[in-house]
């Protein structure tokens, strides 16, 4: 079998948010011209670093992957696009030796929604505030260890580093194509206890919902009734992805425009997050008792209860809003 | 601490769009790097402090700056907690 991964053709218990399912992160540097048809050495001297930002790779078409890049002083980098190749490493953490890569794919800049830097079409040093991650689709037809080899140029200057990453053999988290999880969840009418438990944003002695338009519907009833949802699940106040944004405010405003079109439902992640408890709904769908899980997730579920579409950890804003305009309004 | 000592400064001169940026480029990766180091260790102490950084965030994103005074209030309160989590890693915790 092909060990290379191809351009897609279409596209603790303690819960984590990490930018890597399991990464070491490597670097290499630009340094006279090397082999890039083989996985580089990495370079501890290197200026530009690379970290797996995706929760969640499997062996399979189309997998999401997402790169987030620095410079050594964790500056972001950001705007236009950069190439990426990659190369399974083997079964084994440690695996490694000059591996051949596969052809070039372009992963373009996708900044985190509500917190986008003022950059153009080609990938700069992001002097200001704002963050992103680099996304390509990719088929890994093969688990294990991978290793991506990135070439960028920012701000006019060559760059490469080399990273690592896990492509599991199935899925942890219901994917594209499965059938959304039925678990029962609170509404704000049917929910008794502290609203914190709803939105983390809601807290304190005057607390209410910020988005009370997002606890009103049960997501089973809904999908019986043919309606199709938008599931955010994501903790506003105690995200830890170092890509947090205001992703459930983003889900809000969409479903002020398209709640003619799909039900749109934010679970929070933290029943407590003090005493590291999670919501038991949100366990239903993110958490995997061996290895914990990351957020924020955002689903699109179709009419008949399938997942029709996904995003970890940074959400494409437009992606979920070119599908919800496709969906037929009520 | 220095960025957040320098973005109090800021936001107590009235420059509360200077000092969210100062928070936003500067604090933002190390406070999720702290958070992180820190629920390892005291998961209390690591909500009060994404609670005020939250806190913080929600006044000075979204495009709709908080008042100048608001900014500074919350970055004082943030900063209690930074000096808080520090303590409680046994890492230095200076002052402004």
């Amino acid at each position: 079998m092909s060990r290379h991964a191809t351009p897609a053709k279409a596209p603790p218990r303690r819960l984590v948010a990490i930018a890597a399912v399991a990464a070491m992160t490597l670097s290499a540097c630009g340094a006279g011209e090397p082999d890039d048809t083989t996985l580089p050495d990495p370079d501890p001297a290197a200026e530009l670093v690379a970290q797996v930002a995706s929760f969640d790779l499997a062996a399979g078409p189309g997998q999401r992957l997402l790169l987030g890049l620095f410079r050594s002083d964790r500056t972001v980098v950001g705007g236009g696009s950069v190439e990426v190749r990659v190369a399974w490493l083997g079964d084994d953490p440690g695996a490694g030796g000059e591996v051949p890569l596969s052809d070039p794919v372009t992963a373009s800049f996708l900044p985190v929604p509500g917190n986008e830097p003022d950059v153009g079409d080609t990938a700069t040093w992001i002097d200001g505030r704002g963050a992103g991650v680099y996304q390509a689709r990719l088929d890994f037809d093969q688990p294990g260890f991978w290793g991506a080899h990135i070439s960028a140029e920012i701000d006019g200057n060559p760059h490469v580093t080399t990273t690592r990453f896990q492509v599991l053999d199935t899925h942890r988290v219901p994917t594209v194509g499965e059938a959304a999880p039925r678990v029962n969840h609170p509404t704000a009418d049917t929910h008794d206890g502290p609203l914190s438990e709803l939105d983390s944003r809601a807290q304190g002695d005057d607390a209410r919902l910020p988005a009370p338009h997002l606890h009103q519907v049960q997501v089973n009833d809904a999908l019986d009734a043919g309606t199709p949802v938008v599931l955010v699940i994501s903790t506003p106040v105690y995200c830890a992805s170092q890509f947090c944004g205001p992703i459930t405010e983003r889900i809000a405003d969409l479903a002020l425009t398209y709640d003619d079109r799909a039900a749109f439902v934010h679970f929070e992640v933290w029943k407590d997050f003090s005493a590291e408890e999670l919501n038991p709904h949100v366990t239903e769908w993110i958490f995997d008792p061996e290895v914990g899980g990351n957020e924020p997730w955002v689903f699109l579920i179709d009419a008949d209860g399938t997942i029709a579409a996904r995003w970890d950890n940074v959400l494409d804003a437009d992606e979920l809003e070119s599908l919800l305009q496709a969906l037929p309004a009520a | 601490m220095t960025t957040m000592c320098a973005a109090i400064d800021q936001a107590a001169s009235g420059d509360a769009e200077t000092a969210a940026d100062t928070v936003e480029v500067d604090a933002h990766t190390p406070l999720h790097d702290l958070a992180d180091d820190l629920a390892a260790e005291d998961r209390a102490a690591t909500a009060r402090l994404l609670e005020a950084k939250y806190d913080l965030e929600s006044s000075i994103r979204g495009g709709t700056m908080a008042p100048a005074p608001l900014v500074h209030q919350r970055l004082l309160a943030l900063t209690e907690h930074i000096r808080e989590a520090l303590t409680a890693l046994d890492r230095p915790a200076p002052s402004c």
